[in-house]
């Protein structure tokens, strides 16, 4: 199916659906800006990353969201253009890349701590590509997981895009990677990016087969976003000390019940939900980004691979991901 | 409204939400699975059909459908019974 480009009005705009349910409603809606309150700085958005949430939210099946009016948020890139009192970090017409609570929009107002300067060697399409994967991987892996050399990690699903993040800090720690993926390009592509063991996201065969290629030990660490029987079957591949990473939502909002045997072996299990980290935890995550960001300054890491869309286009976007068909990031420009 | 009529309209919304399946006979004993479909694409295909019905159906009740049938029973159901 085609889609019409939505009519673009003057800004500033912003995304929104009045009823979730069918992406064919998203429209963009004249608005107005709001002016930033201390500790917060106004960026004209050049670039926006789309996250699965904001489809889920948009399909009307994001867990613990309300069927009413929803906008969209997440990754953005942009240019500052107002200042809150007190912020002294930032200038007018600073390059910057954060994530925004509606980022879908042509100004945002974001809170400092989720806001830091755009690395000078990348574009907004590129940096946007950044936030939201780069620092759940990050949180899981490194933070939580204590992810270390010669540690085997499985990815779940790895080429979205904490996946693909989570794939770069593995390779970057020197961890050896175990991955799954939904069909044979995404596995093929995985490969190409010298991961020896790729197998299928969509059985639960995976299982036997890491058990076959560790000789009965299974992986020190596990990146889960699949959901239902996924679960029970990947813990039962964790090797003792073991560390299971859930950055889905469906099991964990159905109160799905989890058999607690397998934690004998000294494992642990941790819920990952970054968007409550950045709002509880400011300076944590400011401190966790800032780090991030070092790695891509200096090269050692590189944005993921992204398709990027105009703004008229922001359906066939939101489309793109729910065909579950793309790897890495999908871009939305407001710019382009 | 009758079965057939609910039928043509799932169907119609299948091959709206999913590439290449124009020219395909969508056979209804098969699940959307079958079809290729990603499960945010089975949402999509359900609300749109909803939608044009004017019903509303709870997401518990049409979690354990197996195939097109069940779905088009289900909405047939409720269409006609207005529960």
């Amino acid at each position: 199916m085609i889609d019409k480009p939505l009519f673009v009005p003057a800004p500033p705009f912003c995304l929104e659906i009045s009823t979730p349910g069918i992406l064919d409603e998203l429209t963009l809606q004249q608005t107005t800006r709001q002016p930033p309150a201390s500790g917060e700085v106004e960026i004209q958005v050049c670039a926006v990353g789309l996250n699965f949430k904001e489809v889920m939210k948009a399909l009307g099946i994001y867990p613990g969201n309300s069927e009413e009016y929803v906008t969209f948020g997440g990754d953005c890139g942009g240019k500052i253009v107002s200042l809150g009192e007190d912020v002294e970090e930032f200038e007018i017409a600073d390059e910057v890349i954060g994530i925004a609570a509606k980022s879908f929009s042509s100004f945002a107002t974001v809170p400092t701590h989720l806001v830091v300067p755009k690395p000078a060697n990348l574009s907004f399409e590129e940096a946007v590509t950044i936030p939201g994967a780069f620092l759940t991987a990050y949180y899981a892996l490194y933070h939580l997981g204590r992810l270390k050399k010669g540690d085997r990690i499985l990815i779940h699903a790895a080429t979205g895009g904490v996946g693909l993040a989570a794939v770069e800090l593995s390779q970057m720690v020197g961890a050896e990677i175990f991955a799954t993926a939904g069909n044979p390009q995404k596995r093929e592509f995985l490969r190409s990016l010298g991961i020896k063991y790729v197998m299928d996201s969509r059985s639960v065969a995976f299982a036997d087969e890491v058990m076959e290629l560790t000789d009965g030990k299974g992986v020190d660490v596990i990146l889960n976003s699949l959901a239902g029987e996924f679960i029970p079957k990947s813990l039962s591949v964790l090797a003792k000390f073991g560390r299971f990473l859930e950055i889905g939502k469906r099991d964990i909002y159905e109160n799905s019940q989890l058999a607690l045997y397998p934690f004998r072996n000294n494992l642990s299990f941790f819920a990952i939900d970054l968007g409550q980290v950045w709002l509880e935890r400011p300076d944590f995550t400011l401190s966790l980004f800032r780090e991030v960001m070092r790695c891509f300054e200096d090269g050692i890491l590189k944005p993921l691979p992204h398709k990027i869309f105009p703004i008229g286009e922001v359906v066939s976007a939101f489309r793109y991901m729910r065909k579950a068909q793309h790897i890495g990031k999908i871009v939305v420009s407001l710019t382009k | 409204m009758n079965r057939e009529e609910v039928l043509n309209i799932v169907i119609k919304n299948i091959k709206l939400n999913v590439d290449g399946l124009e020219e395909t006979e969508i056979d209804p004993q098969k699940s959307m699975a079958a079809y290729g479909t990603s499960s945010l694409d089975i949402v999509e295909i359900v609300n749109s059909s909803l939608r044009e019905l004017k019903i509303k159906v709870p997401r518990t009740q049409l979690a354990g459908l197996m195939n097109i049938n069940d779905l088009v029973d289900k909405l047939t159901q409720v269409k006609n019974e207005g529960v």
